[in-house]
């Protein structure tokens, strides 16, 4: 029979064993914000593609259009900025979602236990499924131009990994900060504004002069979102490996930072939230 | 028959008590506090905002121990109560052995899966249907998906919501929801079960319903470890007993014994004057000071009968604004359950705003968020004003018994300010309420009735019904 041991100087052993055991509930936490998010919408899954959609439309108006800016090449900018939006809108719902989800579950968490990580986790799975799909869109795009993509495609899912774990650090930070101080309920909208303007979304990285590239790839969305066009479009745009470097050291410490921060918060999260 | 399932060493809760009393902090908060503490350690703030910085400390480093040194041991198939006055740290031993919230000394030990039914019903979501919440709700209790699927049919015909299964919750009655959320709980095949009593909500038949799962339960062999405030339930169900008092362990043993030790304190505490009472709960804007029953003081039982009139004096001092309070008087029977509740809101009654015009109170330092800060009438505290209230019972409809009354002042948000639980022991004797005062009759019910017996109707009925 199982045997539990749980001591006042060392609750820590158990913890990731605890996490693999709830593996079904992580799931299960997804399953349940995928149902929910779109019920009573009109448009119910169809905002999944509608978002990044959108924001591509008026991206490549206001940049393209308006402001002029040179594209990738030969890529039809429309594309360009797709797989920029891919990766950022994946990042931004996880910050968003992150940083409610706790509070969203707090009757949950002052009932019954289950390691808390679930909850943040389970909303990054939710939000990957939606990145899944748009990702289909991404795919129906290119074929609209008949682009193919070469064998850098294979990269694809290293990139991927590399978004899950860029996404996932600086969101279980914001969950761990957001149960805490309720401040961050404001700060949240206001990072993922600025983070927009400040990652290559709408715009290809090589408009940044190139004394600044260096300053300008600690955001690890940089090199995230340089490796989706590079994967995804070809030769044509350019893959700075350092940008790639940074970024993965970047994602590295923030991931880290952010379990710590998050396993700090967690302890007391029963009798604060 | 076997070893034990649950071993229980030196087990500690403290909590941190001061600025963070609604939850949570605000960076704002956090912010200028370090800030403060910062610029008073290096530029030695003049007088006056030590003054205050003193008390701010004073509050935000109050630890409170809701546990302390608890030590016991559960044998495998056993079922043990625990029982214990308000904040005697019932519910945070059930949240740490759940590992809701983590020990703070001491360490436990768990033979087998833990199951814990806080509440029913945790998780459910209202926009799913029955059925997706069913499978909701069973993996955060901890069920595995093949678990569930396996015992579907069980849930749903347990909690006989079939035709719905496909409705979403929130459409359904508060009946239909709770016993599918119980349908769900009783499904769990823990080895060890830990049940709140916050499982007694819902209709006479629904509790019936979850008595009958904790027996099958322990039938089965398992352990269970159970919380109550009704005693009647505590005896029936288990054999033996933890009583906690103030977060300690005044004892384990067959619970009979226990009961009657926690009865004989709960009639102790009523021996104490109730302003000298520090056992309460509420955010203490309004205390009640003292308490009278047909004039005599609550420190020694009052006897009062049946049929009989009774008028409950209340004095409380306000020292922070209540907007529209209520009073409230519980009647509690021996077994732990509630005979009686009478609230001055019930009865339609609103009191004007605390303080009345005229008889101010002075706000204390640090006494925001309604905290009082200090209690124990140090130089700065206020002179609170003092005032009374009455409630009148014209004819006493209870049973020849003994019991106990519990006081409470309620603000207009429905926040408690001031709850006493075994305010005075109240000894009803046999009186003139029936022409009969045999007691044994009177007692076989719970409460008494006006009431007529006729070989014919009653004769304002006998043109209406043939």
């Amino acid at each position: 029979m199982a045997e539990l041991i749980i001591d006042s100087r060392d609750c820590e052993r158990q913890y990731w064993r605890d996490v693999w055991t709830c593996r079904e509930l992580l799931l299960f936490l997804a399953w349940r914000d995928i149902l929910v998010r779109y019920k009573q919408t009109v448009l119910g899954v169809a905002w999944v593609v509608l978002r990044p959609f959108v924001t591509m439309v008026v991206f490549t108006v206001v940049f393209e259009r308006i402001a002029n800016l040179p594209g990738e090449g030969t890529i039809p900018y429309t594309l360009m900025v797709y797989a920029g939006v891919l990766p950022w809108q994946f990042f931004s719902s996880v910050l968003t979602d992150a940083g409610s989800s706790l509070t969203g579950n707090a009757h949950l968490i002052s009932k019954i236990y289950f390691p808390r990580l679930i909850i943040p986790a389970g909303s990054l799975v939710a939000n990957f499924v939606d990145f899944l799909i748009a990702g289909g869109v991404m795919a129906l795009f290119m074929s609209w131009y008949g682009w193919t993509p070469d064998w850098r495609l294979l990269l694809l899912p290293l990139f991927t990994v590399l978004a899950v774990c860029g996404s996932a650090g600086p969101g279980l930070i914001v969950a761990a900060l957001s149960a805490k101080y309720r401040d961050f309920r404001f700060v949240v909208p206001f990072l993922v504004q600025f983070g927009l303007f400040l990652s290559p979304v709408g715009f290809s990285s090589t408009v940044i002069p190139g004394k600044w590239r260096l300053l300008y790839a600690c955001n690890p969305l940089v090199g995230i979102i340089g490796g989706f066009r590079w994967t995804l479009l070809g030769g044509e745009s350019q893959l700075s490996l350092s940008d790639v470097a940074i970024s993965m050291v970047a994602t590295l410490l923030l991931l880290v930072a952010g379990v710590r921060c998050f396993r700090q918060v967690e302890k007391t999260l029963a009798d604060v939230i | 028959m076997s070893g034990p399932a649950i071993v229980v060493e030196n087990l500690g809760k403290t909590y941190r008590l001061g600025s963070r009393t609604n939850g949570y902090s605000s960076l704002r908060e956090v912010l200028s506090e370090k800030f403060k503490s910062f610029g008073k350690r290096s530029l030695r703030l003049a007088a006056f905002s030590r003054g205050m910085h003193s008390a701010d400390h004073a509050a935000a480093s109050q630890d409170f121990q809701a546990l302390r040194d608890v030590s016991f041991v559960v044998r495998r198939g056993e079922s043990v109560g625990i029982i214990g006055r308000n904040g005697a740290g019932k519910s945070t031993l059930l949240k740490v052995l759940s590992r809701i919230t983590p020990p703070t000394t001491g360490r436990f030990l768990l033979r087998g899966r833990l199951s814990c039914l806080l509440e029913v019903g945790t998780g459910f979501h209202g926009e799913l249907t029955g059925r997706e919440n069913i499978y909701l709700n069973g993996a955060i209790l901890g069920m595995s998906r093949a678990e569930i699927k396996s015992k579907f049919d069980e849930i749903v015909a347990f909690a006989e919501t079939g035709r719905f299964l496909d409705t979403p919750v929130k459409r359904y009655s508060s009946g239909m929801y709770l016993r599918l959320a119980f349908a769900v709980a009783a499904h769990l095949e823990p080895e060890i079960l830990v049940v709140d009593e916050v499982l007694s909500v819902g209709d006479a038949e629904f509790q019936q319903k979850c008595l009958g799962k904790m027996n099958d339960v322990i039938r089965d062999g398992r352990t269970i470890l159970f919380v109550s405030h009704n005693m009647a339930a505590i005896t029936k169900l288990c054999s033996r007993a933890i009583l906690l008092k103030e977060g300690q362990m005044v004892g384990m043993g067959a619970v009979d014994d226990m009961v009657a030790h926690y009865l004989s304190d709960r009639e102790q505490a009523a021996s104490q004057p109730v302003a000298k009472r520090t056992d309460r709960q509420g955010d203490g804007r309004v205390r009640v000071v003292d308490l009278r029953v047909n004039g005599r003081p609550s420190v020694v039982p009052v006897t009062v009968c049946c049929g009989e009139s009774m008028l409950f004096r209340l004095e409380y001092e306000v020292r922070g604004p209540v907007a529209a309070p209520a009073f409230a008087i519980g009647i509690w029977d021996e077994m732990g359950i509630q005979i009686l509740y009478m609230n001055s809101r019930m009865s339609g009654r609103t009191f004007r705003s605390l303080p009345e015009a005229g008889k101010g109170y002075q706000s204390v330092a640090g006494s925001r968020l309604g905290t009082p800060a200090r209690r124990d009438g140090s130089p700065n505290a206020s002179p609170a004003s003092l005032s009374c209230i009455y409630c009148f019972i014209p004819r006493l409809t209870l049973v020849p018994g003994r019991y106990t009354a519990h006081v409470s002042v309620w603000g207009d948000d429905g926040a408690i300010v001031d709850r006493l639980e075994s305010a005075v022991v109240l000894n009803v004797g046999a009186g003139p309420f029936y022409p009969c005062t045999d007691t044994a009759i009177l007692s076989f019910g719970k409460c008494l009735i006006d009431h007529s017996w006729d070989v014919v109707p009653p004769a304002e009925l006998r043109n209406s019904r043939p």
